[in-house]
């Protein structure tokens, strides 16, 4: 942990005093001096700000995407480019492969200090800074989870569901925490027409989580963030973590892992099947 | 024929008799196939259930899952997208899209505990009238089966 | 009326009679406080669940009329008021309780929201002193105290022996008490000395403290503002846990045949809140957070007297980039 600390803030130290880049977003330590808080820092004298260390989850591919993202903002004047120094995940590198496969930005305008883990990524960090062991233990609880719901009857499982469903807030954080929910208008926002009812109903929760659930199929970096960040604990990331199954076995497609691919929902096949269909 | 700002205003079936109870299903038609297809049904005067309720879209491409989650919503029971069989698209392959859509969003349908079956798919063609009053009778008896979705 | 005790089984038996009487709320798990079907059901330990208490006289959802098409006439109701259900509201901590009289004054204020005040006076608060205050705490720096009883009819600090002492603060809960009498003892001097040396010793506890008094806002121009939220991500959390914040949204929801207008909980922190088809003055969410931060240690001191604020921490504990208020008090200074 403390090597990859000190290759972070040798690797930024660099970074700005040559003007290689305008800002190096990390983590740095918060309140109680262990969980961390993502950081920007633009001087070389403050890289010291920057560490890591094993709770330090969030996908910092999120702040550089959408209405005020470093890397696509609408209120920087388009010939003022910023670039961009990001520590980045494992699941941050996937994201950031799916990004650049949705014309996000441009790969040059970033570099990436990869903390990598030996799974399978599209993409090379410019520097490696870390590698950690890939997380077995966080994929083993998703699993035996799923399998508890598939072994419930159809009807048990909705109910389960609805109860999970029925405390959701709508505050949102699962969306703002991810880096594929860069939509300027959100289809939650949307009042012309309104596709989403505002107020948090059984079936207005159930659309909310539904779409997102759907509108990530194909594209989810697998980080878990929107599920640690809920603060009514409904575990989202069961969902994700079956869409992105189901996408893998029904197209061979995995978002992340090949920068060539076709995202798989924004693709077909002419000999693509779908036994259901008339 | 009602056209998509004519939905019917539906309430949630709730008390339902069953043995009299039909279900609701809401049918997105794409303009060129399904939605003609739907209409030669008409002029040859086929009997087939009065339970779909159509809406017309330039092409199944254009359904969004929003369409559907909206529907079950507002009181459908089953959601029907029908278009152009593959390769005969009038856009050329905004049905490979939906064919795409429609598998993933029934398996996550499917996961939070709604049956798949409530969203179905079928390729009807402008000439094939007969198709199309076999395909809703066809899903109204299936989606009849599972009984009404607020239940 | 003078303090009473209460021994920890008594509690539960209060508890279970008041069940048979009226609705019980408590802290039900880590979420939310939630009714109760027996005294087991509580949560004591959970004192601070994620959900605050607020949404007991401040719904997230609450319907304020229906429409109905019928012809040519549009009929519009008035949804039944609110049950007059007697309930009491069990297992606060004194800041959740203390932010009740703070909104009080909001929705008291111009337009009175009768309904409201209907559910606040049909709520009993009986609240429980902190014995462990957490690490994201700060009450005392906002004029509360891990034993205060700003907002609560009765206040239980847990003492040594095990038993809770009793302070009687308002005509509802000397009501509650006498009415289920049988379960209280008198307190006496001893006692009544150590409830005082322990809400010193818990006011101590809290780590981290801040000085608002000192605390001069930074001026609303001023660039400290830009760097503060950098992190921020613009979510409902902080907002929608507080029991303080209480902003909304009206929505119409349904279809023109029939539906319901509905008030429904928004927050400043989304980028929709000042949307409007004259323009975003808010575009940025440095001004967002900035918003927030003024109005709550701000605005509403100057328009209603109080902080926005009672120090329970939440924003601090579930924030999903750990932004701390703390931190962020001290770097306003103007």
């Amino acid at each position: 942990m403390e090597a990859i600390t000190e290759n972070i803030r040798r690797e930024a130290r660099r970074l700005l005093q040559e003007e290689a880049v305008d800002v190096v977003i990390g983590y740095q330590p918060g309140w109680d001096g262990v969980q961390p808080v993502p950081v920007f820092v633009d001087q070389a004298a403050e890289v010291d700000k920057l560490v890591y260390n094993e709770r330090c989850t969030h996908n910092l591919a999120k702040y550089l995407v959408g209405r005020e993202g470093y890397l696509t903002s609408r209120f920087r004047p388009s010939d003022q480019i910023v670039r961009v120094a990001l520590v980045a995940l494992p699941a941050t590198l996937r994201a950031i492969v799916a990004l650049l496969r949705e014309y996000q930005f441009d790969r040059a305008d970033l570099i990436l200090l990869g903390i990598v883990d030996g799974t399978p990524v599209g993409i090379e960090p410019d520097v490696e800074v870390g590698r950690i062991a890939a997380d077995t233990a966080k994929e083993e609880q998703i699993r035996a989870q799923t399998e508890e719901l598939d072994g419930m009857s159809l009807a048990e499982r909705r109910e389960w569901w609805r109860e999970q469903f029925s405390k959701c807030i709508r505050c949102y954080a699962c969306r703002q925490v991810c880096p594929f929910c860069y939509c300027e208008q959100c289809i939650a926002d949307e009042n012309q027409p309104q596709w989403i009812e505002r107020s948090p109903s059984l079936w207005n929760n159930m659309g909310w989580n539904l779409i997102r659930a759907y509108h990530l199929t194909g594209r989810c970096s697998g980080c878990g963030e929107c599920d640690r960040v809920c603060p009514v604990e409904i575990p989202l990331r069961l969902i994700n973590s079956r869409m992105l199954d189901e996408v893998e076995a029904a197209f061979g497609f995995v978002p992340g892992r090949d920068p060539d691919a076709e995202p798989a929902l924004a693709a077909f096949q002419p000999g693509d099947t779908a036994g259901f269909i008339r | 024929m009602l056209s998509s700002n004519q939905v019917e205003t539906l309430s949630a079936s709730e008390g339902v008799d069953p043995s009299t109870w039909e279900p609701r299903i809401f049918a997105f038609l794409c303009n060129w196939c399904s939605y003609v297809g739907a209409d030669l049904a008409g002029t040859s005067r086929l009997i087939y259930p009065a339970t779909v309720r159509i809406v017309r879209l330039p092409c199944t491409g254009r359904v969004d899952p929003m369409f559907i989650l909206r529907s079950f919503q507002r009181g459908a029971d089953g959601v029907l997208v029908s278009g152009c069989h593959p390769g005969d698209c009038h856009y050329s392959k905004g049905n490979f899209y939906a064919r795409r859509r429609m598998l993933m969003f029934r398996k996550l349908l499917a996961f939070v505990g709604i049956d798949p079956r409530r969203l179905q798919m079928s390729w009807v063609s402008a000439s094939e009238g007969s198709k199309w009053a076999q395909v809703v009778t066809d899903v109204t008896n299936e989606v009849k089966a599972l009984g009404p979705l607020r239940a | 009326m003078d303090a009473k005790l209460l021994e920890r089984e008594q509690l539960l038996r209060l508890v279970d009679a008041l069940i048979a009487d009226c609705e019980v709320i408590a802290p039900a798990d880590e979420s939310s406080f939630s009714a109760v079907a027996s005294a087991g059901e509580m949560q004591l330990a959970q004192l601070k669940p994620a959900k605050s208490p607020k949404e007991l006289v401040f719904p997230q959802r609450e319907v304020l009329l229906r429409y109905a098409l019928a012809g040519d006439e549009v009929a519009l109701d008035d949804p039944p008021p609110p049950a007059a259900v007697d309930r009491v509201l069990i297992g606060t901590r004194p800041c959740d309780a203390a932010a009740f009289p703070v909104i009080d004054s909001l929705f008291g204020w111009d337009d009175v929201d009768a309904a409201y005040f209907e559910r606040r006076e049909h709520t009993t608060v009986v609240s429980i002193a902190c014995d462990q205050p957490c690490e994201t705490c700060f009450c005392t720096s906002v004029g509360g105290s891990p034993a205060g009883i700003e907002g609560s009819d009765l206040l239980l600090t847990p003492l040594r022996e095990g038993n809770y002492h009793v302070q009687v603060i308002s005509e509802r809960g000397r009501s509650l008490v006498e009415r289920y009498e049988r379960f209280f003892r008198a307190s006496d001097q001893a006692h009544d000395r150590e409830r005082a040396l322990l809400e010193d010793e818990w006011q101590a506890a809290i780590e981290r403290t801040v000085d608002l008094d000192e605390i001069e806002m930074a001026d609303f121009e001023s660039p400290v503002w830009e760097t503060l939220a950098q992190a921020c991500v613009d979510c409902g959390i902080c907002t929608f846990l507080c029991p303080t914040c209480h902003c909304f949204d009206i929505q119409d929801e349904g279809d023109p045949n029939q539906g319901e207008r509905v008030r429904v909980w928004d927050a400043c922190t989304f980028y929709e809140y000042t949307r409007t088809h004259a323009g975003q003055p808010r575009p940025t969410h440095y001004r967002r957070y900035r918003q927030r931060i003024m109005h709550k240690f701000r605005y509403y001191p100057e328009n209603m007297g109080k902080v926005l604020c009672v120090g329970c921490g939440r924003c601090i504990q579930y924030c999903p980039v750990r932004i701390d208020l703390r931190v962020v008090l001290e770097a306003v200074r103007g």
